[in-house]
This record gives structure tokens, sequence and C-alpha cells, in this order.
């Protein structure tokens, strides 16, 4: 603690450095989904908008940071979103890889912000290129929005401003012509760089209000407070002539010009039955009308409101040593057990003792659930991981000609943030092959009757105390004669060996699968899946493969919650405890010393016809023998993979929960030691390190 | 007129100081755990609040004879270079100024110990107190070295 305090003081701006990457991370993630969502779904405008906020709120930040190259790479790609969201272009296929090519390049350069260096990532393409479409994009398709929509409005206003008037607005300014005044929409243009856009659009409708009534101001004034627009257009009623309204306002500083032009109620508005309809068109246009339009919102709003998790950041290290202190608790509630119970036993009728153990009890209640609680806080939802391949399935798509639906469930289901950051990079592996070599190509699919657009499964649940995450296809299948015939080639398995279809799938996690000749061998799959398999057994957990010809592969990978905890199995040897991680004891036997037989210098004994070799931990670990002595040992039998030893111990002492502490960094590496864990009774336990135990038996050999 | 504060404490009949400003806490002896394979002078690793520890004997350290534990014996907890780990001693004596003026080097045939881990000899009236050296008390000769 006091070492992370230090680290603290006096580089403030490194804090601020940290948040600033943080958060810019967040609005590049919520850009990049946000932009794969808004290809499916061009026309919903909220969504523009959310995408024009995130990148607006980096630019501001990175200005304020005076990241230059990040706030000139924003402005442009804010500047075409604000024509999609103004309604002046549409949604393109040209668009979208534009500005997830702009999300990459940022991500980049946070990359570099976050290692102290220079931003050297070049850019200039980019913004040439967004320039190019904000221009010419806006130019081609400037009207057609409008078309056929709001035809007399297209008439009056030429660069096509839509006041969706809500029913009042509309009644306003048919009075108003009823009562033979002027209707008029302003355009105001400002001065370019002008500071405070939403002071001048107040400033100008406080002189007109003087003059008249103006019915509304398109972009509202919230909204250039956060735009870059340098014009805004009003609806004005009013007595004045055009000059008078324009000479007046043209008084105000920083504005450029006024055109004060006659405004006419677009046709549809005029027919009182029809303003329902007219009402919902352009509400996908711009954002004002999302304001007079609480029918087509209502489904929207709610669930954006559902989404927004209320949160704070955290230090990792600051959480660990809250969990720390939270066990010792637990350990010193069970010293205060102990002396209440030790006193009852002396003085029976003492009331102050039996209200001592009264709290006690209550004490351990509280502590239960703190315990949780705190654990709770290290949990993350696999959400966080889930979200990132969207985008790797959609750029395989558009790559390759596959059509691929990516459907993911369970996104919620909460495991470990460790796991969660280790779990990434295989899923990543899986999927792209499951993208590359599962799912068929269209013409394929259509030739054995399954729809054209393939589809990739992601799922997570929880199953007791382990997670499930499962990805599958509904491709091709895995060709397991052929995996079968190269196995045997490989000689990775021997002819006479009876092996079920799953056992064949599962040959694919053998390392002599990865090589890469073999990718158009083996119907592609096998790449690299080895390496896949180790880093899950690295994180405690097992990946199985199911497979159908021509009906799909799932994967199936099962991990424990959190790494920090884990079952151990506590043996007692010459006097000292040891835990040995559950997951990989395999059985313990009673062995008779007698049938221990000493081949070379090794101890084995005959189990089931097979020899398993001995190690004794007494030996290994120069501990004193201890002082009965029985005729029978226990062993515990412990595997990884399909390698097995025995480990001769004194006694066993059951099965417990523990939570796995560094040994640090001066005992680090000790062979044997995988670390340490603090029991009930407050001592340190040892946690035996299988893998390095059986590494040691098999070099011996 | 620079000064130093000083705990020390006592190891058979010798006297030691360690900087004031090095020492996080002095414990009374906690069950101990060995750590097999760690090197001779590792006592093991102890609980201290949740956090795991190794403790040095610094007897063995020193190559001096093993103690019986008593009602004096106590655990020096020291924080250096944000590592922390202990140092059991006989017993803690006493916090100190001490002036620097007072501290020599330390002599060519040290006490009959190494010399790495002397810092000085401080004269206080009679007594001589031998200043730890303390980066060299834990991983002075090379950590590597203790996986052999």
């Amino acid at each position: 603690m006091s070492q992370a305090d230090k680290k603290n003081m006096g580089i403030d701006l490194d804090d601020f450095l940290e948040f600033y990457l943080l958060d810019s991370q967040e609005q590049i993630e919520k850009l990049g989904s946000g932009l794969l969502e808004l290809e499916r779904d061009g026309e919903n405008i909220s969504l523009v908008n959310d995408l024009f906020r995130s990148a607006h709120s980096l630019k501001g930040a990175s200005g304020t940071m005076g990241f230059t190259p990040i706030v000139e790479l924003t402005h442009a790609a804010e500047d075409l979103l604000d024509k999609l969201r103004q309604g002046k272009m549409l949604v393109t296929n040209e668009i979208i890889d534009v500005l997830l090519a702009v999300t990459d390049k940022v991500k980049m350069m946070l990359a570099q912000v976050g290692q102290r260096l220079a931003i050297s990532v070049d850019y200039g393409d980019l913004t040439s290129q967004m320039k190019t479409i904000t221009e010419t994009g806006a130019l081609a398709q400037e009207s057609k929005p409008f078309a056929g929509k709001n035809q007399a409005e297209e008439k009056e206003d030429k660069p096509g401003v839509a006041f969706a008037l809500s029913p009042e607005e509309t009644g306003t300014v048919r009075e108003a012509a009823f009562a033979s005044k002027s209707v008029y929409r302003l355009n105001v243009v400002l001065e370019p760089n002008t500071m405070m856009k939403a002071v001048r659009a107040v400033m100008t409708i406080q002189r007109l209000e003087l003059l008249g009534n103006v019915v509304k101001i398109i972009p509202s004034i919230d909204e250039l407070e956060v735009s870059d627009a340098l014009e805004f257009n009003m609806l004005f009623v009013t007595n004045e002539s055009q000059e008078d309204i324009r000479a007046d306002i043209l008084e105000i500083s920083e504005i450029f010009d006024v055109r004060v032009m006659n405004y006419t109620l677009p046709e549809s508005d005029v027919n009182p039955i029809r303003t329902e309809k007219n009402v919902e068109e352009p509400a996908s246009m711009s954002r004002s009308k999302q304001a007079n339009q609480p029918v087509e919102q209502n489904n929207e709003q709610p669930q954006k409101d559902v989404n927004q998790v209320h949160t704070i950041r955290v230090d990792t290290a600051r959480m660990d040593n809250l969990i720390n202190l939270v066990g010792e608790m637990v350990i010193t509630r069970t010293r205060l057990v102990k002396i209440g119970q030790d006193l009852q036993t002396e003085n029976q009728s003492d009331p102050l003792v039996s209200n001592l153990n009264e709290a006690n009890v209550y004490l351990g209640r509280l502590m239960n659930d703190l315990q949780e609680s705190v654990m709770r806080l290290r949990m993350v939802p696999i959400g966080t991981i889930f979200s990132r391949y969207p985008r790797l399935v959609r750029d395989f798509c558009r790559k390759t000609g596959k059509r691929i639906e990516l459907v993911i469930h369970g996104e919620e289901t909460e495991l470990d943030k460790i796991v969660i950051e280790m779990i990434g990079d295989p899923l990543t592996h899986i999927i792209r092959n499951s993208v590359d070599h599962g799912i068929e190509p269209p013409e394929e699919r259509l030739t054995v009757g399954k729809p054209e657009a393939g589809t990739i499964t992601l799922d997570a649940y929880h199953e007791g105390n382990h997670i499930a995450i499962i990805v599958s296809d509904d491709g091709a299948g895995l060709n397991l004669d052929k995996i079968y015939k190269k196995a045997v080639e490989k000689g990775l398995i021997s002819e006479r060996e009876g092996l079920s279809e799953n056992d064949i799938a599962n040959l694919i996690f053998l390392p002599g699968f990865s090589t890469a000749d073999q990718i158009t061998d083996i119907s592609g799959r096998g790449v690299g899946m080895d390496v896949v398999k180790k880093a899950i057994t690295n994180l405690g957990g097992i990946v199985d493969i199911k497979t159908s010809r021509g009906a799909g592969t799932s994967m199936i990978i099962r991990l424990p919650l959190t790494l920090a905890i884990i079952q151990a199995l506590l043996v007692e040897v010459g006097n000292e405890t040891y835990a040995v991680p559950l997951s990989s004891v395999v059985e313990t036997l009673l062995v008779n010393k007698c049938d221990i037989k000493s081949v070379g210098s090794l101890p084995m004994v005959q189990l089931r016809g097979n020899t398993l070799p001995l190690i004794s931990l007494k030996q290994k670990f120069d501990l004193p023998e201890s002082a009965a002595i029985h005729d029978e040992v226990y062993v515990v039998v412990v595997g990884l993979g399909d390698k097995t030893v025995g480990l001769i111990v004194d006694e066993l002492q059951g099965q417990q929960e523990v939570v796995i502490k560094s040994l640090g960094d001066y005992l680090n590496g000790l062979p044997g030691i995988a670390g340490a864990t603090i029991l009930g009774d407050g001592k340190v336990t040892l946690i035996l390190d299988i893998g390095s135990l059986l590494q040691d038996i098999l070099i011996k050999h | 007129m620079a000064e130093e504060q000083m705990v020390t404490f006592s190891l058979g009949s010798e006297e030691f100081g360690v900087d004031i400003m090095k020492v996080q806490e002095i414990i009374r002896i906690p069950p101990i755990t060995r750590v097999p394979k760690a090197r001779s002078y590792i006592e093991g690793v102890i609980n201290l609040r949740g956090n795991v520890i190794p403790i040095v004997n610094l007897r063995s350290r020193f190559g001096m004879l093993a103690a019986e534990e008593t009602d004096l014996s106590r655990i020096v907890v020291l924080q250096i270079d944000g590592r922390v780990f202990g140092i059991r001693v006989d017993s803690v004596t006493e916090v100190l100024w001490l002036d620097s003026e007072a501290i020599e080097p330390p002599p060519p045939i040290a006490l009959g110990m190494d010399s790495n881990y002397i810092r000085g000899v401080g004269k206080i009236g009679e007594r001589l107190l031998i200043l730890l050296k303390l980066d060299q008390l834990i991983s002075g000769d090379g950590m590597n070295e203790q996986i052999a």
C-alpha cells in the first residue's frame, strides 16, 4: 500500500493520463460496437447521435491532453457523423469501413500513449478520405433522404432542413397564418471559430422574442453546444419585415450572415389527418425531432437506462488488499470463537460469556456475507470480451464473401477478471477457425440445402462452480476420417487403438496437428489448437469438442469461476501440511509398504496392471521422519494430461477451498511449490506444483 | 550534527542496529511454515495479516549456532524497496539516536561474519553496535542460486 502511495506522489499527470486512457478506450469500444450496429440498422438516428457523442467526447478529452493526431482524426469522424445525423447522408458500407478504420487507428494511438510514446501512427489518408466522403457524399446524397417525403418543404428550403413540427407547433404556425402574420425560416450562419455557439443562438432567440415568436430552432441549443455546426435554422412568426429581422440579428457579434426566407407548412402538415404519418417519417432524419416523438422513442429510451451501469473504477491492488483484510478478519473471528468456547467451559454461568458467544455467531454471519461480497468485486461480465467478436466476424465476412451471423448469449455471465483477460485470445482463435474453416462458402451451403448465411453461436453460462463457454457453428463439421488417418500417419496414435468419434475429434488438440502444411489436409481445423488447449489448461479449465459431419462443430470450454480460489486436498507429511490442487488429483490409495518396489532409484507400485512411479514428499522436501510408523502409507495419485505419479504422504486431511497467495519475489520459482495459502488457523500452507513434480520424475527417467 | 535513529537488537552477545525507517513493525514469533528447497537461512514463511512473507534466520545467516526460542525472541519486519521480509532476532533491545560521527567503517576482519552485511560500527560509550546493510541480507548473493 505504502508503495502505491509513494508512486502516486507528485506525478498527478500520470493519474490523469490513466483516467484519460480508460475513458478513451471505453469510448472507442462504444464507437466500434455502435458502428457495427449501425451497419445493420442504418436508420437508427439515436444510435448515430450516440456515436457522435462518443466521438465528440473523445475529441474533447484528447484535445485537453494535447494529443493532436487523435483530435484531428476524431474531428473528421465527427464531421462525417454529423452529416449522418442531420440526415444529409445515408449510412453506407464505405462510411462504416472508414469509421471502423478510424477506431482502429485511434486504438493504436492510444496504445502508444499508454506506453508513454509519441504518437507516430500515420492517419493523413484516413482524414482526407473522410473529408472526401463528407464533402462529395453530402453533395451526392444531399436531398435523397427527403425525396418524396416533404416535397413542399424541399421547394422552399434548398439546403434541406426539416422542421418536423409537433402538432402544437403546427398549430402555432397555422394560427399565425390566419392572423396574417408572416412565417419565416431563418438561416443564421456564425463566423468560423465562434467559441460559444449556443450562447449566440440564445442571444438571437432573445432578440427575436421581442419581435415575434420563435417556434423552433434546429439544431437545438443543447446540440449546438456540442456540435461543430456553424449555422442553425429557426422558424419564426412575426409582423416585422424580413429586412428588419435581418438587420436586428446582424447586430449580434460573431453572426456572419442571416437569410430570411418565407416558410409555408409542408402539405402533409396542413392536412391534420396525415399529421401522424408525417411525424413518423422525418423522425429518422434529425435528432431534434426525437423530442417530439415520445411514441417512437419509448421503446428505445428505457432500454438505454437499463444498460447504464453505475460503476466506479478501482485499482485491483486495492481490491486485493481488501480481500486480504477480509480473509484476515475471518481468521481472527475463529480465534474469538475459540476464546469464547474456552471461557464457556470455565465459567458456564457467566452471562457475559454467553453474550460474547452470541455476538460471535452474529459476527460469523456478517463475515460470510462480507467475504462473498468482496469476492464478487473481482467478477466481470464476460460480455466485455464477447463484444470484440462481432467485429472480427464482420471483417472476415467482408474479406471472403462468406455470410455469417454471430449470435451471442449470456454476456452477463460473470467470472474472475484474470480469467476474462486470459480467455480472450484462445476464444479468438476458436472463432477464427469456425469462420475460416467451419462455415462453408454461400454456394456450397445452398447446394447442401442450408441457409446461405452461416451461424456462429457464442454462449456462456454458469455450471456449478464452473462457467461453460460454448462456441458452435452450423458449418461442415470435422472430417474425422482424415484426422484419424493423419494422426496414424504422424505416429500420434497407433492403428490398433480403438477410438470413439469424440476421441478422434479431440486429436486436433495434439501438438502434432498444428503445423502449417496440414491446414489444407484436414479440412483446415487444427491450426494451433494445441495452443488453445494449453491456454485453457493453464487456467485450470478443460476444452472438449463435439462435431457432426455436415451439421457443425461445437467447442465446449469449462473454466473455474476464479483463479484466486481453488479446491485443494490437504495432506500431512512429516508434521507439515501441504495443499494439492484437487483438479490434478486422480485418486487416493492406501498402499502396503511391502508392495512398493524400487526400480532403479525410483519407487514404484503396481496399479491395475500399470506401474505407477512414486515420489516420497518426505525425501523430496527433506522432512523429518514422523514418530509413528505404519505398515501402510497413503498415496495421492496426481496427473496432468496422461502422465500420472503417486505422492507418498502420511495423512489425508480432507478437502477445502483455499485462496492462492504468491510467495513473493524472494521465494519465487522454488521447485515443487506453486504458491501458498492461509488456512483457518492462520497458518501458512504451501500449495504443491504438480506440473514441476511430474517433470522432475520424467527427467529422472 | 547529523543523527540517525536506530532499532537495536541482540543475537547472542552481539548487538546490532538497523535504520528505523526500514522497520515496518516488530512482532512475536508466529507459527513459521518451512519452505522446502529454499536457502538454509530462510527459516520459512509466516502469515502477516493475510500476506505471506519470508523469514530470515539471522543466526543462520551469520553462521552462528542456533538458539532456543525464548519469550524475548522477535521478528523484525523490514520493508526494503517495497518488498517485505522478516528477520528473526533473539531480542529487541531499544530505539536510540546515533551520532553520524560515532559510526566507523567496518573493520577489515569483520567480527567473524561476512563484512558484506555490515555498514559500519557504532560506538555508544562502551557499547559497540554493528550496523547492518539490509539489502544484502535476503538476496545478497544472487537469488538464482537458491534453486540449486
